[in-house]
């Protein structure tokens, strides 16, 4: 078997390269990419591994022609590439698989995979034509998906199909997948891995990136590990294991970030019960959080862990199902009834739905809070700086000046400003919801934040922890519960969870 | 860290817009001046002065109307119909319904109220986009105004004067010379709504929602409440500037106020207050006004066409909108987004 | 085969707008019977003629996802150059003229594009500036007066019918246009990709499509069909007029037109054949409440609701598209 294969490798012309040479990004606050360096060969499937914000994607995203880097090259067999825009870096035969899929949904299947690239007889679009080709590669993908229908019409997993179709049909000689399995079934699963297998053999140059360690041991031949934006180390996968690759990435043992943290024991009464709670896009869920209580909710994207607490917090209607706050059943319509009962939510997306970028430190502290700083008519603006310091004293926002535009600050110090927001002295909250505080934050910060979600709750405080990042969340929650489509298809206790077990239910193996 | 504070407060005034827009001001004057004295015309003069307060005083109300929805990053391109709706209600209330000015124009308020309620409606509940759901009130707007105007003989009245000495001798009331009073009561409703903005609980939720709404929301303003607000406040100020303007001409008419119809927004988006929302104030609305109208009756005096001023008036609004887009790209840059 | 093209033409929201325009007929005819005259007729389609090359412009622009309300200024400013040459030039071809006119047109738009797609302003207070300046200038232009245009050549080409029928020669050509630019978005990669640019620019870009070449290239066809339009205006009106264009507002009555035939304000959907549906309904109609002699008011205000109602239907569409996009993970971007 191997001797075929380099057999048919010296047949063929010679192994093309993709050499990344110190490449370096900076965005405010962040050094996403500081002078990484490597080389995918092809043949061979590159992992590109690392935590969240360990720069991956801002790799691919240059690599793709979306942003340009400040500085370094990409070169393709010894020839700088320049990747001014998409379209250049497709020309120059790179194909990328975004993570969000990019389709037109009102368009047909074939209009999208062969979306700036329709087949064309004498001027005039084929549509017999594109029919033809979408059904051949349709059938060599072996899915029953009709060409004609519109995207929209289609699973989220034969979605994910179409965009790697997308891209397939391009035959580029340079295909990066990112996180390409998370919405697929076991089933498309085995189709796109046996799809990577072939182009492999193609000799085409392969960049996978995933979180799923299972994965990468089973499909890729070389292993990149980023951390903080800097290229840590390169590993032939046959010759490494996960924990090898764990430290790579954490940069030290991760079990002293989470023996060291300082946890809340006593738990009091329960104070929020969720039953039978379902909405648009979550199903049935239930359970119970006492005060000084973590609990995890883990799953993979999409799976409705935001969606639940969204519920909970009165920002997206309920269709069916209860919600007790201290045993009284409550109804939130809008997120402010859920504040004034005590609930408080970190969202996910902290630059897109937590702060006010461009307003200063102080306004985004007080939001919740304004009624409270009233004096008269007016707004106390003594008041409001006392606030404000106090949530800078409390998590150490390094800022020089309280009226500093958020914007300016770096990603830790944006969820510090968030949470001061929650966790102010005229805010009472009994649930706090964080829906992945750590995202985009480097390590020394975010283990800042695990002790800070232990100190809420040794302050009575419900915690609700929701985190893609398995590690953390098995690692940080008194109580894991985990979902999958929606619903919540088991719950787990620190003591006995694994990364295996949570991975289990997350996916229904 | 104890010693953290706020930035200086000369600091920040001469970071905002309004201070650039205050030289430029001076600049223009200067330049107006030499202009007209090389064309043998006077800018330089209290006439000259007086003139452009009385320009401001009828859109001064626009501009505060539309600013305030600006800085929620909404828009109102229905304002000045309103005012001229307001003007026709008013005036047929007083000289053919026979009403006391006061019932006449208290009419003309809940008119307007209620066209800045629909306006909401469409935006808030319908998702409609603010441009084109405000664009086609306006149509509406003037089809409920020749409604109105038309006489029992089913003609179509363009003007409709009437005699009311208590409202006239309000609209027409001067102080020291020929300064009229509404300008006062422009300044002062200038001065009341900049506290409101920068100094209450109410302006403060505008600027966060301007700022991002989805957040404003998940923080608990209530964004769909105070977007009511705006853009009922916004119309009853297009009302309030109708009136003002039929109480100093004496008629309602149907092209009232259509001079004026981007003037607000034009005198908004100059003096800083930002189309992506959240920044700006009714300072920079005031001066922005104050170097709109100025830059007219200076290009009057050095001899410019009226025609022209339809022209000027376009490439101001477009100057305006470079302007904050290039302020915004400059500081993205700063910041190396 | 056939059956099926035809079905894909003249879709549901096509033959829901055709029933339409024949309940409009049925109503006139029972009100004025005398109304179904050839004269009548022959006007309702040089109204189309007028309206049609308008209609196509902005709802190509729309399916790009972009708008530009100085269209009708456009229309005004070709016109004063086609005047202007006339009158320089004593004996120039009208056909020469025109065509330096429609130059101007494409010139006008391109402005648009430069301001909506180069430097990056918003397409609608952009556009309504400009519509502001490019009008203020054509009144400029003749201090505000009227002007007649006496060239029989030009006259004629909207006046002469076919043989004794009352359809104008234009009509065809209006016809042929749009049949055109069906052709154009339905069957060339160019015409996909408008609808791609107008439904997700940013899944455009990674595509390797170019959203902003696309729409700067609609901005400047608009600008050109509004010239051809106005041009059919001033050959109708045997004169230039400015004021009269941005008065009527043309471009209002095809985004009505272009909305109420699927068109989504949002872009990215909808057909020129239902559009032009759009269009024939919205002529048909308010040449019947004109020949009613209802009050001014009246139309006025059919128009602004009937704007009003296309914008609701179009709104609860693309919120329903949006929320099972949301389920389905798909992000759309948010617009406008």
């Amino acid at each position: 078997m191997e001797l075929e294969q380099k057999a048919a490798q010296t047949v063929e012309k010679k192994v093309r390269t993709l050499e990344f040479k110190n490449i370096s990004k900076a965005f405010p606050g962040v050094q996403a990419l500081d002078d990484v360096s490597f080389t995918a060969v092809g043949g061979k499937v590159l992992a590109l591994l690392g935590e969240n914000g360990a720069g991956k994607s801002t790799l691919l995203k240059i690599l793709s022609g979306d942003i340009p880097c400040d500085e370094g090259q990409i070169l393709l067999d010894g020839e700088p590439l320049a990747l001014t825009s998409p379209n250049k870096a497709i020309n120059l035969g790179i194909s990328v698989i975004y993570q969000e899929r990019q389709l037109i949904p009102s368009m047909s299947v074939m209009e999208n995979i062969f979306l700036g690239a329709l087949p064309v007889r004498s001027g005039f679009v084929s549509y017999k034509e594109l029919k033809a080709q979408t059904q051949a590669i349709i059938d060599e993908f072996g899915l029953p998906i009709d060409p004609t229908v519109p995207v929209a019409a289609l699973s989220i997993a034969h979605q994910q199909m179409v965009e790697i179709m997308k891209a397939y049909r391009r035959n580029s000689p340079v295909i990066a997948f990112d996180e390409p399995t998370a919405p697929l079934t076991d089933k498309e699963i085995d189709i796109l891995f046996g799809l990577i297998k072939r182009l492999k053999e193609e000799g085409k140059i392969i960049i996978y990136v995933s979180h799923r360690m299972k994965e990468i041991f089973q499909i890729t031949d070389e292993i990149v590990v980023l951390k903080d934006g800097k290229f840590v180390t390169k590993l032939n996968t046959s010759e490494t294991n996960e924990q090898e690759l764990i430290k790579a990435m954490v940069g030290r043992d991760i079990g002293d970030t989470y023996a060291n943290l300082s946890r809340n024991d006593k738990y009091g009464d329960v104070v929020l019960e969720v039953n039978n709670l379902t909405t648009y896009a979550v199903h049935d869920v239930s359970f119970k959080l006492r005060k000084g209580e973590v609990i995890g909710l883990a799953g993979l994207v999409g799976a409705g862990r935001t969606e639940v607490v969204r519920a909970i917090f009165g920002a997206d209607p309920i269709i069916s199902g209860e919600i007790k706050l201290e045993g009284k059943p409550v109804k939130f319509k809008t997120p402010r009834d859920a504040i004034n009962a005590g609930i408080a939510l970190c969202p996910e997306d902290r630059k897109e739905q937590g702060l006010i970028l461009w307003a200063p430190i102080t306004h985004n502290v007080s939001l919740p809070v304004l009624k409270k700083l009233k004096k008269f008519l007016f707004l106390d603006a003594k008041a409001e700086d006392d606030l404000t310091l106090g949530a800078i004293q409390q998590y150490s926002i390094k800022t020089p000046t309280l009226d500093k535009k958020v914007l300016e600050l770096s990603g830790g110090n944006q969820q510090k400003v968030i949470l001061g927001r929650w966790t102010s002295k005229l805010v009472t909250t009994k649930v706090l919801i964080l829906d992945e505080p750590t995202k985009g934050i480097d390590v020394g910060t975010k283990a800042e934040i695990y002790q800070m979600v232990c100190d809420f709750a040794k302050q009575g405080i419900g915690v609700i922890f929701i985190s893609s990042e398995l590690t953390e969340v098995i690692n940080v929650a008194d109580t894991i519960y985990v979902m999958h489509n929606g619903r919540i298809t088991g719950s787990v206790k620190r003591e006995e969870a694994t990364e295996e077990n949570v991975l289990a239910l997350a996916m229904l193996e | 860290m104890n010693n953290l504070t706020r930035t200086s407060l000369v600091k920040r005034l001469v970071r905002t817009q309004a201070f650039s827009l205050l030289i430029l001001l001076v600049a223009m004057i200067l330049i107006f001046t030499a202009l007209a004295a090389l064309k043998g015309a006077r800018f330089f003069t209290a006439k000259t002065f007086i003139g452009i307060l009385q320009d401001i005083a009828v859109p001064g109300f626009l501009a505060i109307g539309a600013g305030c929805l600006i800085v929620s990053g909404n828009i109102d391109l229905s304002q000045a119909t309103v005012g001229a709706l307001s003007g026709i209600v008013i005036a047929i209330g007083i000289s053919w319904w026979g009403l006391p000015w006061y019932v006449a124009v208290l009419i003309a308020m809940l008119f307007a109220a209620a066209i800045g309620l629909i306006n909401a409606i469409l935006i808030n509940e319908i998702g409609m986009a603010p441009f084109i759901a405000t664009m086609a009130m306006a149509a509406v707007i003037r089809a409920l105004m020749q409604l109105l105007a038309t006489d029992s003989g089913g003609a179509l009245q363009s003007t409709v004067t009437f005699t009311d000495p208590a409202l006239t001798t309000i609209g027409g009331y001067n102080i020291i010379g020929d300064i009229p009073m509404t300008i006062v009561i422009v300044v002062v409703a200038f001065i009341i709504y900049g506290i409101i903005l920068k100094k209450t609980e109410l302006g403060r939720s505008i600027y966060m929602i301007g700022g991002n709404r989805r957040a404003a929301r998940l923080s608990g303003i209530n964004s769909k409440g105070i977007i009511y607000f705006l853009y009922i406040n916004c119309s009853v100020l297009g009302g309030i500037s109708g009136l003002a303007y039929t109480a100093r001409a004496k008629q309602g008419s149907l092209q009232a106020l259509s001079g004026d119809q981007f003037t607000g927004l034009t005198a908004a988006i100059l003096g800083g207050i930002s189309f992506a929302g959240g920044s700006g104030g009714m300072g920079g609305a005031f001066l922005g006004l104050v170097v709109l109208k100025t830059f007219y009756k200076g290009m009057l005096i050095v001899g410019s066409s009226t025609y022209l001023t339809l022209v000027l008036s376009g490439t101001l609004l477009i100057l305006a909108l470079s302007l904050d887009v290039w302020s915004q790209r400059r500081q993205r840059k700063r910041l190396g987004i | 085969m056939k059956q099926s093209i035809i079905r894909k033409i003249i879709n549901g929201k096509a033959t829901l707008l055709i029933i339409l325009i024949l309940i409009v007929l049925l109503i006139t005819y029972i009100r004025m019977p005398n109304s179904f005259t050839k004269g009548n007729a022959q006007q309702i389609l040089s109204n189309l003629c007028f309206y049609g090359m308008f209609g196509v412009g902005v709802a190509m622009l729309l399916m790009g996802g972009g708008f530009d309300f100085a269209t009708s200024a456009h229309a005004t400013i070709s016109t004063l150059v086609f005047y202007k040459i006339l009158q320089w030039i004593p004996g120039i071809p009208w056909g020469i003229a025109a065509i330096i006119s429609i130059i101007a047109g494409a010139l006008c738009g391109g402005v648009n594009a430069f301001l909506s797609q180069g430097i990056k302003l918003m397409p609608f207070i952009a556009t309504i500036g400009m519509s502001s300046v490019w009008s203020g200038l054509a009144q400029w232009a003749t201090r505000g007066q009227f002007k007649s245009i006496n060239n029989p050549g030009f006259s004629a080409i909207t006046a002469k019918c076919i043989g004794k029928t009352p359809i104008p020669w234009l009509f065809l050509f209006v016809i042929a246009v749009v049949v055109a630019y069906s052709v154009v978005l339905k069957w060339t990669r160019f015409g996909r990709s408008v609808l791609v640019c107008g439904g997700n620019p940013a899944a455009a870009r990674l595509a390797g499509l170019n959203p902003d070449k696309i729409k700067s290239i609609l901005y400047i066809n608009n600008g050109i069909l509004a010239a051809v339009g106005g041009l059919i205006w001033s050959s109708q009106q045997k004169m230039y007029n400015p004021t009269g264009l941005t008065s009527l507002m043309p471009e209002m009555t095809s985004l009505t037109a272009a909305m109420l035939g699927g068109v989504s304000f949002m872009g990215g959907s909808g057909t020129l054949g239902s559009a032009f549906m759009g269009i024939v309904l919205i002529t048909t109609l308010s040449y019947a409440l004109q020949t009613m002699q209802l009050p001014l008011w009246f139309t006025t205000l059919v128009n602004g609701l009937l704007l009003v109602i296309a914008l609701t239907i179009d709104s609860f569409a693309s919120k329903k598209i949006r929320k099972n996009m949301a389920t389905a993970g798909i992000v759309m971007p948010g617009m406008r």
